[in-house]
């Protein structure tokens, strides 16, 4: 016998095939970068997905901000927070509070109202001196934008064009009373405890920071800062690490309640297609009747009133799932129990069980296989879709964000011109790429396996 | 036939039995209830209104009291929704989904059956390699997600439809983007299976005996070949319609479409006994009537499947 003539397994030969399918093998790999991912989301994200930085709010992809927490505190003597206690120097830059807040409206290209913000208190003229103060543009996302030069105006004049963003009729002005607009403070450190806090030349004993405060953190010359690569939702939290952390969830439901509609499916098949006769008609029967109750609101009705946990969802997601699993097996079955090899395996005094797990579900791992991966993604939009309608899922009463939630959170954030639209489209790329991965291998596999049902759905 | 049909028709009550049961001790059993709140209520207030509705007796004759309504067709007065009955909240909102509904399923039989007729035409051609991608692609993206894309691209970005309400027909710019959301899902299984139904077909002796007979591929396609791509989509649609109702349920919550899928919702989450079970009826019904005329649909077409059923 010649080695190419030697004959190989049927799954040997199906995974010969597959690899000749490259959508399907592009598929895979999409599935298994994705899923590997998010199974390795703490060490992708430096951010835990629940960190909020309120005061960040809604920020645009690739916007960084420095590395605070919401609340900060420094004692002289007593041990520095935890994550600033390897660095021996921290400078940190506070935005100033002494400063005033300065409208101006624009009406047909002339200056027609100048008014201080607080208490609305009109002014006929406005002078900007870097030498005494400090004046800078306010931008719409509510930070200071650029320092403003030099330069007098007066109600009536020609609005100057520096002072407006584009396309706006009002600009709002910061007006600090010094020359700085922030405050330097500067903290030394040995082994992790605090030695000395300066303000200038002050000396402090402690100093307590808000994270909305600190405008720039340098530790021993590095500037400490977070860059959200998907930007942030309006909580301040990281959307690229709530993607990775929502996968794991999905990914999590996906698999899990596959498993239990795979148990289900294939026992209740198995034997039905075994047994045959008047057991096969009466679960059959059950089945059919089974499969006109709509069970997505009888699953929203278990989650509603039985808590929201992760058990309960696999239940009910797998218990959804099964009916189509135990047909497909069940026809399998029928089929290959008239092979002769079965009763072969009978006259050497197998039992019923043994020729159920033994010799005829191995002949039907291909169907399993194909059907298996065709349902993940299936449960996993299951899941998404209750969580996009309220129903997440709670552990410890904490919510445990799934790319159902993101979306559905991404949806509501959209902005009136949709100019958060980050929000809503990267989770729905990174689902979207998931279940289609999924759902072209699943073809791929059943290609795979039964070249003849090529053309077939 | 008429037998398979008898049975059918037997299954019909006992399935919806089989539902009224379940989802009425799934939403009795579970603690809490619809007056339990977080603003306690004055107690002999609470037991007037328990009183009211019956929910100061035993569960089962509750039970048997629900029963008795449902066969009179009264579903019961709405726990939250006070002063309104059930029957008077599906009757304003079921219309609103059934019209989604239905233009949702004339969109995808639309587009699907011509994807997929196109598609087997030009087997193993950029067409088909295409039109299967797209339906792939439609399949795999679940309606709450389509739905949030088209709204910010077709009322943000390119402002052509209003972004949400319901106005019913005297203002159909609102349905448009709903019933695409509901429907493409669907469009894109109906082109799998459509192609798939129509290139065994056309493999069929009696397709090269008319080729063969000379007649026109037109007549060959449109005559003779088409009803081999319709049987299996007229199998598909009982599955279709039940997935559609599930599909109403997050697409009258994105487009704010006063709707019975939004009304069972708000329902269940608010532990609205009643108005939830009878949403829950009403689409069991409307699912197993549907399924039945599909099967007939398909037996009709079929002649093969009579045997079958």
């Amino acid at each position: 016998m010649t080695p190419s003539s030697k004959g190989i397994s049927l799954s040997r030969e199906a995974w010969q095939r597959l690899q000749s399918h490259h959508l399907a093998m592009l598929s895979l790999l999409f599935i298994v970068v994705i899923a590997l991912a998010c199974c390795l989301a703490p060490l992708l994200s430096s951010i835990a997905p629940e960190t909020q930085a309120a005061w960040f709010h809604t920020q645009a992809p690739f916007s960084t901000r420095p590395a605070v927490k919401a609340l900060n505190h420094w004692q002289l003597g007593e041990a520095s927070p935890i994550e600033y206690q390897n660095y021996q120097k921290l400078l940190i830059d506070v935005q100033r509070r002494d400063y005033e807040d300065i409208r101006v409206v624009k009406r047909e290209g002339l200056i027609f109202k100048i008014q201080l913000i607080e208490g609305a208190m009109p002014l006929t003229s406005f002078e900007i001196n870097q030498d005494s103060h400090a004046v800078y543009a306010i931008l719409r996302n509510g930070q200071i934008g650029q320092p403003l030069p030099n330069m007098t105006f007066q109600l009536g004049m020609i609005a100057p064009a520096e002072l407006f963003l584009a396309h706006q009729e009002v600009a709002f002005l910061r007006k600090y009373q010094s020359k700085n607009a922030v405050d330097q403070y500067l903290i030394k450190q040995a082994n992790g405890k605090v030695v000395e806090i300066k303000n200038n030349d002050q000396t402090l004993s402690e100093l307590k920071l808000k994270g909305s405060q600190v405008q720039r953190i340098q530790a021993d010359t590095v500037e400490l800062l977070i860059t959200h690569y998907l930007g942030t939702d309006e909580l301040g939290r990281d959307l690229y690490s709530r993607i990775l952390h929502g996968g794991r969830i999905s990914i999590l439901v996906g698999l899990v309640a596959t498993l239990v509609s795979l148990l289900i499916g294939v026992s209740v098949g198995a034997l039905s297609g075994y047994l045959g006769g008047k057991t096969d008609r009466l679960i059959m029967s059950s089945v059919d009747i089974l499969y006109a109750i709509p069970f997505m609101f009888l699953v929203i009705l278990l989650l509603v009133n039985f808590g929201r946990n992760l058990i309960m969802l696999f239940f009910a997601l797998g218990a959804v799932q099964w009916l189509t699993m135990s047909r497909i097996i069940r026809t399998q079955i029928m089929s290959i129990k008239q092979l002769p090899y079965v009763d072969a395996a009978r006259l050497c005094g197998a039992n019923s069980f043994q020729i159920i797990f033994h010799h005829l579900l191995p002949n039907c791992t291909g169907t399993i296989l194909i059907y298996t991966t065709l349902t993940v993604p299936m449960v996993i939009m299951e899941e998404s879709f209750l969580s996009f309608i309220g129903l997440n899922v709670q552990f410890q009463g904490r919510s445990l964000d799934s790319w159902g939630t993101l979306i559905f959170q991404g949806m509501q954030a959209l902005g009136s011109n949709g100019e958060n639209a980050w929000l809503l489209i990267f989770p729905a790329i990174t689902m979207g790429v998931m279940l289609l991965s999924l759902n072209i291998l699943g073809d791929g596999l059943r290609d795979a396996f039964d070249p003849k049902l090529r053309d077939k759905d | 036939m008429l037998l398979w049909l008898f049975k059918r028709l037997l299954f019909l009550p006992v399935t919806l039995f089989f539902l009224v049961t379940i989802s009425f001790f799934m939403m009795r059993l579970a603690p809490g209830g619809p007056f339990s709140q977080e603003r306690k209520l004055d107690p002999a207030i609470e037991t007037a209104l328990k009183e009211k509705y019956h929910l100061d007796q035993p569960l089962f004759d509750q039970y048997l009291y629900f029963l008795k309504g449902l066969c009179h067709g009264d579903l019961g007065p709405s726990f939250i929704q006070k002063s309104k009955t059930v029957n008077d909240i599906i009757a304003a909102t079921l219309p609103t989904s059934l019209l989604l509904g239905i233009l949702a399923m004339l969109i995808a039989i639309a587009f699907g059956l011509c994807m997929g007729i196109l598609a087997a035409l030009h087997r193993g051609k950029i067409i088909d390699y295409s039109a299967m991608l797209i339906a792939v692609l439609g399949l795999s993206v679940p309606a709450f997600v389509i739905g949030p894309l088209l709204q910010l691209s077709f009322t943000m970005k390119w402002p052509l439809f209003p972004t949400a309400g319901y106005h019913g027909f005297s203002s159909p710019l609102y349905l448009v983007l709903p019933a695409l959301t509901l429907g493409l899902p669907f469009a894109a299984r109906i082109a799998r299976l459509s192609r798939s139904g129509m290139l065994d077909v056309l493999q069929q002796d009696y397709i090269k005996t008319a080729r063969a007979r000379g007649l026109s591929e037109f007549r060959v396609i449109f005559v003779h070949a088409l009803k081999g791509a319709l049987v299996p989509v007229a199998s598909y649609l009982g599955p279709a319609i039940a997935a559609v109702t599930t599909g109403s349920l997050v697409v009258e919550k994105i487009f704010q479409i006063p709707g019975l899928g939004r009304e069972f919702v708000e329902a269940a989450l608010n532990r609205d006994y009643t108005l939830a079970m009878g949403t829950v009826i009403v689409y069991g019904t409307l699912l197993i009537v549907l399924n039945l005329l599909s099967d007939l649909l398909s037996a009709w077409m079929d002649p093969r499947l009579r045997g079958q059923i």
